[in-house]
């Protein structure tokens, strides 16, 4: 026995973001179309604006900036060379479009330090630092959800209790120290994981694994404990509203009812937490590759801000910015296709 | 009472009856424990550099990388054979401050621009909203260690990194309450009978404003003092000799096979104090009275 369609309308959920203005009346696919039209184009206005602040870092460098990027023992040619290759002679926004012109052909400046083209250092560090993340956020969706669930359907009791202390301790803890703390147990004390560096997945994808597994559980946690409360409060609401007890009553087995309508009438909210994450987690990965002395970008972005490689350091928090503008957009799209309220 | 009057009873904070809300943050053991600690914190930091049992700053290299329990020494020595007790003592006080800085500079930014976007609307909240919507394209952690990495490393540049990048935050959250009080009936009267805007915001939105900020800044300073650690740790918070939890991370973490045990109290520490801002944060708006959860 199945219930009908209208008995899984979701419930009136807390909506953690904005509403968009939806195509009302209309049919849903144009509506579709238009939101994510819209989405596009302020995703589009929003690279332009980043492109901005990332150009303007170069005004807060202190005193002349030819003088200080060259360094101390600078020769005049060397501070005439930066002053050429920044065209800090020109007004600013003449600076800012050939800049801009060149980040939207691919061509993001030549380190100072390593004397290679900007974007090819962040090309090679970019399948680092994404296979750290995507290891972290598939880690922390499936433990996070899962104790989510498990703290709902057992409020009040001994497993409720305990990933709900877990998640909070996890909130407060800084990431870094998490594995730092990983580092000295599992790779100093009982050497089961590699404690530093990194193997590409091609060379060989265990000793890939391998060298994941920790920074990955230290980036995972505050990301899995944000995850596990925002479950635990959405999936216990919806367990307690009424069409749960009908569809319960109908004859469904608990399981399908907590998988099926539970987790699904949830599954908005949390596409939204899921994407705040998954920016977080990037600023986050910084530091723990640090610990782990892992190639990615966060180490080069470290390394640029110590060696004054400023070319390096924009690049890296240009491309970071747009990570999050498009984890941001594919997450407003999920949501809409997740949740039917905001797509008629 | 009609329904009207008993909702702007409800939805006015300042009506809430003050011995109501200690009454239900009292009944909240956990946001209590939160509140002790932090006062535990605060007073260590306050009197600090009076009760540390050696100088924080002096080394003694015939006492260097002892570990926890040695005579003399309850926490053990770091690297200079300074004592770690008492530089964990100072270092609490560092991050306190600098967390209390990062906090101010973000609400002193963020306050002001989120009262505007969410009072005048139109075009200056498209303006302001559009910005701040850019601001948080950067990861916190990453455009902090931008700023503060160009401006030169120290911890009031740290601070004011860190103060720059979470301000988009308190912008949403003002913005966010000033929006849903701005339709209510007392500001449309006051309104009506002439009262200047800047009254308006002052007299009658800021104090409702207030109370949802109180918790925001509370789960603000956690979040600033991870940050601090972070930028600490990676060597763009205080300088050496001076010490904060991060950096004391920072410098454990080179010496981690040796004497693991450094990396371990001043993590501590730091998950203790933004632990316990964190609940009392939960706690307060709790107790705060619009909504109190079961």
């Amino acid at each position: 026995m199945t219930p009908t369609t209208d008995l899984s309308v979701s419930p009136a959920l807390r909506e953690p973001k904005k509403q968009p203005t939806p195509a009302k009346r209309r049919i849903p696919v144009a509506g579709l179309l238009r939101s994510l039209g819209s989405r596009l184009l302020r995703s589009l206005l929003l690279f332009g604006a980043v492109t901005l602040t990332v150009f303007g870092l170069s005004a807060l460098i202190p005193g002349d900036p030819a003088v200080s990027l060259a360094g101390e023992g600078a020769t005049p040619e060397s501070i005439a060379a930066i002053r050429e290759q920044l065209g800090l002679s020109k007004p600013w926004f003449e600076q800012y479009f050939s800049w801009m012109n060149g980040v939207v052909h691919g061509d993001l400046g030549t380190s100072f330090f390593y004397h290679t083209p900007v974007s090819g250092l962040l090309m090679g560090r970019l399948p680092v630092t994404l296979s750290l993340a995507l290891f972290a956020i598939i880690a922390a969706v499936l433990f996070g959800i899962l104790a989510g669930m498990l703290a709902a359907t057992r409020r009040g009791r001994l497993a409720d209790k305990i990933t709900t202390v877990l998640s909070t301790v996890g909130i407060a803890t800084p990431n870094f120290w998490v594995g730092m703390i990983l580092l000295i147990l599992f790779s100093l004390n009982w050497r089961v994981f590699p404690a530093v560096g990194y193997t590409p997945i091609t060379t060989n994808a265990v000793a890939w694994f391998m060298h994941l597994v920790l920074p990955g559980v230290a980036l995972a946690a505050a990301a899995g404990a944000e995850l596990q409360r925002q479950t635990r409060s959405s999936v216990s609401e919806i367990l307690s509203q009424d069409y749960i007890r009908t569809a319960r009553a109908q004859g469904l087995t608990r399981r399908r009812v907590l998988w099926q309508r539970a987790l699904k009438n949830g599954a908005p909210p949390l596409a939204t937490v899921v994407g705040l994450q998954a920016a977080v987690l990037l600023g986050g990965s910084v530091v723990v590759e640090k610990v782990f002395s892992i190639p990615g970008l966060g180490t080069l972005a470290i390394d640029s801000v110590t060696l004054k490689d400023l070319p390096v350091l924009q690049g890296v928090v240009l491309l970071n910015a747009c990570f999050v503008i498009i984890i941001n957009f594919a997450t407003d799209i999920i949501y809409t296709v997740l949740n039917p309220k905001v797509r008629v | 009472m009609s329904v009207m009057a008993q909702s702007a009873v409800r939805k006015s904070p300042r009506r809430v009856n003050p011995n109501r809300f200690s009454a239900r943050l009292k009944k909240q053991p956990i946001a209590m424990a939160g509140l002790v600690a932090l006062c535990i914190l605060a007073t260590v930091a306050l009197i600090a550099p009076w009760v540390t049992p050696y100088d924080p700053y002096a080394p003694d290299l015939n006492a260097v990388l002892l570990p926890p329990g040695s005579p003399g020494h309850l926490f053990g020595t770091d690297e200079l054979g300074r004592d770690v007790a008492s530089r964990l003592l100072i270092g609490g006080r560092v991050s306190l401050i600098a967390a209390l800085q990062g906090t101010g500079i973000a609400l002193v930014v963020g306050v002001p621009l989120g009262l505007v976007a969410g009072f005048f609307g139109a075009w200056i909240d498209k303006v302001i909203m559009f910005f701040t919507d850019a601001v948080m394209s950067f990861p916190a952690l990453l455009l902090a260690m931008a700023i503060a990495g160009i401006l030169g490393p120290n911890l009031t540049n740290a601070m004011v990194a860190i103060g720059l990048s979470t301000a988009p935050r308190a912008i949403r959250l003002v913005r966010g309450s000033v929006l849903s009080i701005r339709e209510e009936t007392y500001i449309e009267a006051a309104r009506s009978i002439g009262t200047p805007s800047y009254q308006i915001v002052f007299r009658h939105i800021m104090p409702n404003v207030l109370a949802p900020l109180v918790v925001f800044a509370a789960i603000l300073a956690g979040t600033v003092m991870l940050i601090e650690a972070g930028l600490s740790f990676i060597g763009l918070g205080v300088q050496p000799p001076e010490a904060s939890w991060g950096a004391m991370l920072g410098s454990a973490f080179n010496y981690i096979s040796q004497s693991p045990w450094l990396a371990v109290f001043p993590g501590v520490c730091i998950a203790i104090s933004v632990l316990a801002l964190n609940v009392l944060g939960d706690g307060v708006r709790d107790s705060i009275g619009k909504k109190v959860r079961r």
